[in-house]
């Protein structure tokens, strides 16, 4: 397969699109390499098999750039922390020491957990060190809450039982004799527990600072798949943000269970049924569609914008996505779904018989106009300015985390929209604008995807018609674009909708922000082969968002072992 | 006793200290006694504090510093009553403004923001750019905490998700950036017990040694024992990468044994009190702290006092705050942005001199909205100068206020300015204005670090090469 690269950047095009936004960013890798590439580690890029073909263009239309590390030694986000120590220490409610731990930065990689981000410094250490010995004394100065780890008041018992929960796996006796060596201690510290209790106090305070408690780790051959122990740590910390319970870790030990592909499936099968799963995946959806943003949106000189909405726009899209990765939905429902959720506030602005009650939200049908996510009010309300459609950010929008397009970078200095002309539409004078772009860029990547949908305005309501004065103009919302598998053309957003559902690169797109969140990595061009893989899946009559990331479990890039360059 | 290891990785820190976090909070890193030349307690070259403070989305340089160059007085700045940093006019004899100083892109390729909040602190054109830009190598604040053995503490006050903090850089590379604390009530955590302490066991006057200070740095030098050995065995391991390796190598690093001294370390006095110090507020911060816009300004005064107190304590030597975020969504309620109507607009579009985010104009209401945003930040600051005067740090720190734009609406990064509080340890000169013609900030930074280690030689810590020469004293 022959992959070209379309590179935008070196044209300077005066665009009237969000200079943090509609960006390309020129990473330190060329995107094409990955662990798959170096000669002799026996790992296929993507996977085995060939059933995800895809088209010969997807490489040039796809952003593809990244600077994986394929770390072989993942810290644990805080968030996996908190809920591990809860279950390693048996607590009865999360401990709350990872609310002052330092964050994950957040910006700068697709996920906060992505392997980029995750790493101890001073800082973190002195995080980690501070809580352990808070947790490690809280629980031995409690005997009912010790013997919930360990009934008896043997420490080579404690060791092994807590050890195990700990490390995601049996100690090695090397490993045992050092933290019989710590319990040992326990008769020389001051103060009135017993023995026993001293001595479990310094070893949880040493096991909660290991770095295989901190850290997960795939340390086998390259090329290898993960054992049972590493899979079962992989796949409870992703799917339900927590180390293995003692259930798992038994079904972890010895090989051919959870080493193998269909062994790895059929326990993830049961994971994403659990209501941890879905937490997980609000998250996933909440960073892919950026749903922070909803907590700024402010609009001047609108009447009908109350700030109190933004919560609520928040809160619907969360439910939405809940409810497509809850009840087996796919990519295409998130586009053809023809009722989503309406909140106090919301309902008035949708108008049509819709109704919410005083509190909370409904599921209600959207009417005619409106399929999937985005015909619905938070996207049309976060992508707008004041009381009109923005066009150029909803394009640009579309084709960065709908499309995972390559655009352009925008001009320096872009100049503001000028107000409608006589008998303009907002599609025009945006048109007129930004003309000089010429043939690859707003006309072609950015206009016909936001020009879609001209018939809401900034409030998400519907409309046939626009204002200029007092002139009644009708909207023109049809457009082309050049997807992966060729041009498509649509008359509105609905159609616009009904394609994307389908096409290619919304299944490719999609898979990509999956295989990130899963991998935790960077999804670079070497990758492809598995996108491909993903997407097949997506877009089949099977293809549910769970079906997605069951098919990933199963593929190399997650089960094998690689590592990067050394 | 503890057995003297690497001096890198050993903490010296008063007996007083230690007791007050030991168990509850996370003392965190106290200052790391471990360089005798650079000695915190050699009579002659107390330690030098370093602060970084980094502002967003420009200011108006018309109408900021001085119309003229020279001598600052209290009397002059209080009556240029039209520039904002007439709100320093108290602190003048400890100030050195510098005017038109340039960084190593003239302006945005991609997002003006994330690009220009990459070279602020590094002096570097980013090795990538776009809204995921990241640095070409390790910031000054990194550079200076490496050359005294104590990491940097990095404060923010703005909204996480987008361009949030990006100021401060382990290394090159991506993935790089340094993690910051929003909530000003993290570090007061870690700090206010050591201001004004009583000491842990009372009615000691004379004490040789504590027998739970050492029963306690016994135990964790055990636990660290353990947990290095650990993380050497994973070093070890042929299958890992290096930058697996060199990821452990940081985290191992990081563990550090403390050495407990009976002796003053930590200041007492004056320098280390937390007297002025809203301690209700930082308290009502600790649970369920969510960043709002409107806070922005209440947020930044509260950081900028516990880093007075974290360096009148010694708990701390170099650190940066960023102030607002690369599209910053406060809204000011100063008279001209209410005049813009509708309820004001956020800073970020006062600073595009249009109700915009991405494009750029040229209203001038919204620039006189900016000026006056300016003004209220100039006020916040001396708040936090007051602070430092307070804890007796005019001599021996140098509190650096820049931005990360020199211009809103064109984004440029030619001509930014830096206001300099103190004299960085004699180094730099006070109660002056010099209009740098385009120095490069690099220089402006290794002055900056020379005065931070103490280290006027080819040793001390430099990106490039060179110095700012009529900066210094």
């Amino acid at each position: 397969m022959t992959l070209r690269y379309l590179k935008l950047g070196a044209l300077a095009l005066t665009v009237a699109a969000s200079a943090c936004t509609a960006s390309i960013a020129d990473s330190g890798s060329d995107g094409k390499t990955g662990p798959g590439s170096t000669p002799g580690n026996g790992v296929t890029p993507g996977g085995a098999g060939s059933a995800g073909v895809i088209s010969e263009n997807a490489a040039g239309k796809l952003k593809l750039e990244g600077a994986p590390n394929y770390y072989r030694v993942i810290r644990l986000t805080n968030e996996q922390w908190t809920n591990s120590t809860q279950a390693v220490l048996a607590l009865a409610s999360p401990p709350t020491q990872a609310e002052t731990f330092q964050s994950a930065v957040s910006g700068t990689t697709d996920f906060t957990n992505n392997e980029l981000v995750l790493d101890v410094d001073s800082r973190g250490w002195s995080d980690y060190e501070g809580a352990a010995e808070a947790l490690a004394k809280q629980v031995s100065s409690d005997p009912a809450q010790l013997s919930k780890l360990y009934s008896g008041t043997d420490g080579a018992g404690f060791i092994a039982a807590v050890g195990r929960r700990v490390y995601r796996r049996p100690l090695t006796a090397a490993e045992t004799a050092s933290y019989q060596k710590l319990f040992d201690m326990g008769p020389s510290f001051s103060g009135s527990q017993s023995a026993f209790a001293k001595g479990a106090g310094i070893v949880l305070e040493a096991m909660l600072q290991s770095p295989y408690f901190l850290y997960r780790t795939e340390l086998g051959a390259a090329g290898t798949p993960l054992s049972g122990y590493e899979m079962a740590a992989k796949l409870s910390l992703w799917l339900r943000n927590t180390t293995p319970d003692d259930a798992l870790l038994d079904a972890a030990a010895g090989s051919g269970k959870l080493d193998t592909a269909a062994g790895a499936a059929t326990i993830a099968q049961k994971m994403l049924d659990d209501p941890a799963a879905k937490a997980v995946m609000r998250k996933f959806h909440g960073e892919f569609l950026h749903f922070g943003k909803f907590a700024d949106v402010s609009k001047v000189g609108v009447a009908n914008f109350d700030p109190a909405i933004n919560p609520e726009l928040a809160e619907a899209s969360y439910l939405f996505f809940d409810k497509i990765f809850s009840q087996g939905m796919g990519v295409k429902d998130i586009f053809l779904s023809t009722s989503g959720f309406v909140g106090p506030k919301m309902a008035a602005l949708y108008g049509g018989g819709i109704t919410a009650p005083a509190s909370g939200f409904v599921e209600s049908p959207m009417g005619a106009n409106r399929i999937g996510y985005f015909t619905q009010l938070p996207y049309l309300v976060l992508y707008a300015h004041n009381a009109e459609p923005d066009s150029i950010h909803r394009g640009v929008s579309m084709a960065l985390d709908v499309l995972c397009a390559p655009l352009g970078p925008p001009a320096p200095v872009i100049p503001p929209l000028p107000t409608p002309k006589p008998g303009q539409t907002n599609r025009m004078r945006v048109d007129e604008h930004t003309k000089g772009c010429g043939t690859v860029c707003h006309n072609n990547m950015i206009n016909p995807l936001g020009f879609a949908f001209e018939n809401f305005d900034g409030m998400g309501q519907y409309r046939e018609t626009e204002m200029n004065g007092a002139d009644v103009l009708p909207i023109d919302a049809s457009g082309s674009f050049d997807f992966v598998d060729g041009t498509k053309t649509y008359n509105n957003a609905t159609d616009l909708m009904k394609v994307l559902a389908t096409d290619e690169q919304t299944h490719l797109c999609y898979s990509k922000k999956l295989a990130s969140f899963g991998l935790q990595r960077d999804v670079i061009e070497a990758d492809l082969p598995l996108l491909g893989e993903l997407a097949a899946t997506s877009a089949s009559s099977n293809g549910s968002v769970k079906q997605v990331m069951l098919d990933l479990i199963k593929q190399d890039a997650f089960r094998v072992r690689s590592g990067g360059a050394k | 006793m503890i057995a003297k290891g690497n001096f890198m990785n050993r903490r010296s820190i008063n007996r007083r200290a230690f007791l007050t976090g030991a168990g509850t909070v996370a003392v965190g890193l106290p200052f790391l006694e471990g360089l005798p030349s650079r000695s915190a307690w050699a009579a002659d070259s107390p330690p030098v504090f370093t602060f970084f403070i980094v502002a967003q989305n420009g200011q108006v340089n018309s109408n900021f510093f001085p119309s003229a160059t020279g001598a600052l007085t209290t009397a002059g700045l209080a009556g240029a009553t039209d520039i904002a940093t007439s709100a320093l006019s108290a602190h003048a004899a400890n100030l050195l403004f510098l005017k038109g100083i340039n960084y190593p892109n003239p302006g945005p390729k991609s997002c003006g923001h994330a690009e220009a909040n990459v070279q602020t602190l590094t002096g570097l054109a980013p090795a990538a750019n776009g809204n995921t830009a990241y640095a070409a190598g390790p910031s000054a604040d990194t550079l200076i905490g490496k050359a005294l053995g104590a990491d940097p503490l990095a404060l923010y006050s703005g909204a996480k998700g987008f361009i949030a903090e990006r100021i401060s850089f382990k290394a090159a590379g991506a993935g790089q950036v340094r993690s910051a604390d929003v909530n000003p009530y993290l570090l007061y955590s870690k700090v206010v017990g050591l201001a004004g302490a009583a000491p842990a066991t009372p009615g000691m006057t004379t004490p040789s040694v504590d027998p739970v200070a050492q029963e306690l740095a016994n135990r964790r030098k055990s636990v660290n024992d353990l947990v290095r050995a650990e993380l050497k065995d994973l070093m070890n391991m042929s299958v890992l990468s290096s930058a697996d390796k060199q990821r452990l190598d940081q985290h191992f690093q990081a563990i550090r044994d403390i050495e407990v001294n009976m002796d003053g370390m930590v200041p007492t006095g004056a320098a280390c009190s937390k007297d002025g110090l809203p301690e209700d507020k930082y308290t009502a911060l600790k649970n369920g702290f969510v960043f709002k816009g409107a806070q922005m300004e209440d947020y930044v005064k509260l950081h900028l006092q516990i880093m007075a107190v974290a360096f009148g304590c010694n708990y701390s030597r170099v650190a940066t705050l960023q102030w607002g975020d690369g599209t910053d969504g406060t809204i000011y309620n100063v008279p001209s942005n209410m005049a813009l109507g509708g309820g004001g607009w956020t800073f970020h579009q006062v600073s595009h001199r249009l109700q915009s985010d991405s494009a750029s104009g040229n209203n001038p209401t919204a620039e006189k909205a900016h000026h006056e945003i300016d003004t209220v930040r100039m006020q916040s600051l001396a708040v936090g100068l007051d602070a430092f005067k307070a804890h007796g740090l005019q001599d021996t720190a140098q509190i650096i206020w820049t931005n990360t734009l020199a211009d809103g609406p064109s984004h440029s990064t030619r001509g930014v300015p830096m206001i300099i509080w103190g004299s960085g340890g004699g180094y730099l000169k006070q109660g002056t204005y010099i209009d740098t013609a385009g120095v490069a900030n690099a220089k402006v930074l290794n002055t900056l670090m020379a005065a931070a280690t103490r280290d006027k030689t080819a040793t001390a810590p430099a990106i490039g090469s060179g110095t700012y020469d009529a900066m210094k004293a």
